[in-house]
């Protein structure tokens, strides 16, 4: 079975309130962190505040959805756009997230505190513990 | 988009619009008795599209083309049955079970006007028919003898519109045009009824199992939707009415009539309250509730609870739940786990996954009979 994290990231500039919610493979998403980080440069640290981990197949279901229930406020478009939802906060959105969870029964879990929030220090830790 | 805001701030009750469609119902709102002016829609469609046309024409008023406007526009005349004709190089095959379709449900109010070209050829004038060929056969057979015909009066297509097409003879262009607007009508252009239309017209138009089946769906808190996005959203019309209409051919029907609907649909909100309804889940356990009246077995209320229970505790979502049970019947019959007759749709797959899972893993304390399965093994 081919593991999936659900992860949301808040805006690194933070002007306004957007929270971007994403979803990368077990295996590889110690990658996709290392490349926010890159692009982020060193005077910032990419977080991942709250993050779900399932089987990929149920993570890819539980992302559609959100992208669909939240379609009305991801006004941005274009490649590294979409996702970015408004006016939401890391803690807003995680309860909504939570209540979709429960709503439709998706067999996800939380990832346990004591990895949150993942970062590029602790991703080996986490990926070592889903494995 | 700015114009489309603007546009949309006219209104009080606001409505989505989409290419595929702007919802016409939640716009109607707007108008006094529910009745649209077509030019309110029409401004829509050109803030959809940011388009219009380059070089507007009204042939039936401003007649300005240089040439005389019977190619682009049409007549409309009765036309004799004896003066009707069909030239097989630009229409389909006949099909007589279509033919019967039709007359079964006709009714005279709603007969389309077929479309023609007419022509002359050596002295004689034909109407030759390019649309609705199989009305027409079918107002034959119910004694009609005048048709109303919209047509191309081809004889009087000037000779230039004929050449600029590519042709020097005049029945060869007839036919180009007949053959090329009878694809135009037929599928290039053509809009199947979406079903939640069809749908909503049978309901707003008072359709008897329509109005039963959206009590059904208001009491289970669904909502018919073009897109199953929202809680509770319900989609599949077709597959909706065939689980409403489970047990039509058994007597006591009336009696049973849509309740096997209505339990899926409860079991389905109640088990996954945020989820759209999932086709695959809500028609296999209509189905299951429909078999075990059938098979005089009655499935107890508590029932319900353990099945959504225990499909939580194996699979999750509905979605998951679908698809897990139709991998694990693929598995048992790859694997020759299973015995039984072999499943020809997913509704089957899946009803008989739902049964070999209560029977492999249910709650032993209900005590809950189910119904024979066409293909039995152990998940």
């Amino acid at each position: 079975m081919i593991k999936q994290l659900l992860y949301l990231m808040p805006d690194p500039h933070s002007v306004d309130t957007w929270v971007k919610a994403g979803k990368t493979k077990l295996p590889t998403f110690q990658m996709r962190i290392g490349n926010y980080q890159q692009g982020n440069g060193p005077n910032y640290q990419v977080k991942w505040p709250m993050c779900w981990i399932g089987e990929k197949s149920v993570v890819d279901k539980l992302e559609q959805t959100i992208m669909n229930l939240f379609k009305d406020q991801r006004p941005l478009k274009g490649r590294g756009y979409t996702e970015w939802i408004k006016d939401e906060t890391i803690e807003s959105i995680t309860d909504k997230i939570n209540e979709i969870v429960r709503g439709y029964k998706y067999k996800v879990e939380s990832v346990d505190t004591q990895f949150l929030p993942i970062t590029v220090d602790n991703v080996a830790e986490v990926q070592d513990h889903y494995k | 988009m700015p114009l489309k805001d603007a546009y949309l701030k006219r209104y009080q009750h606001t409505f989505e619009m989409e290419s595929k469609a702007i919802d016409l119902r939640a716009m109607s709102l707007n108008f006094p008795n529910g009745i649209i002016p077509l030019e309110e829609i029409q401004q829509g469609i050109k803030i959809v599209l940011n388009e219009e046309p380059v070089v507007s024409m009204d042939p039936y008023v401003d007649k300005y083309m240089d040439h005389d406007d019977d190619q682009v526009a049409t007549h409309f005349a009765y036309v004799k049955w004896e003066d009707l004709y069909l030239w097989p190089l630009f229409q389909r095959d006949i099909a007589p079970s279509h033919v019967r379709k039709i007359l079964h449900d006709f009714e005279p109010t709603a007969v389309i006007t077929a479309c023609a070209i007419r022509i002359t050829v050596n002295g004689v004038v034909y109407y030759i028919l390019w649309d609705g060929h199989h009305t027409v056969q079918t107002c034959r057979l119910k004694g009609y003898s005048v048709f109303p015909i919209s047509y191309v009066d081809i004889d009087q297509v000037s000779q230039e519109t004929i050449e600029k097409a590519g042709f020097t003879d005049r029945t060869d262009y007839a036919v180009w045009l007949a053959g090329k607007n009878m694809i135009r009508i037929n599928s290039k252009n053509k809009r199947k009824l979406h079903p939640y239309d069809e749908f909503m017209i049978k309901l707003e138009t008072k359709d008897q199992d329509t109005v039963i089946m959206k009590s059904i769906l208001d009491k289970n808190k669904c909502v018919p939707k073009r897109h199953g996005v929202k809680p509770g959203a319900f989609t599949q019309f077709k597959s909706g009415e065939e689980c409403f209409k489970l047990g039509q051919v058994d007597k006591d029907y009336e009696s049973v009539k849509g309740s096997f609907f209505d339990r899926a649909l409860d079991f389905h909100r109640t088990n996954w309250p945020m989820s759209p309804i999932v086709l695959e889940m809500f028609r296999p356990m209509a189905y299951l509730f429909y078999k075990a009246w059938k098979q005089d077995i009655i499935i107890k209320p508590s029932f319900d609870k353990a099945m959504g229970d225990l499909l939580d505790d194996q699979y999750g979502d509905p979605d998951t739940c679908q698809e897990k049970l139709k991998e694990s019947y693929y598995n048992a019959t790859a694997n020759n786990d299973g015995t039984g007759t072999i499943c020809t749709t997913d509704t089957e797959r899946v009803l008989n996954g739902l049964i070999s899972l209560w029977v492999s893993k249910g709650n032993r304390d209900i005590d809950q009979m189910l119904p024979t399965r066409s293909y039995r093994w152990t998940i």
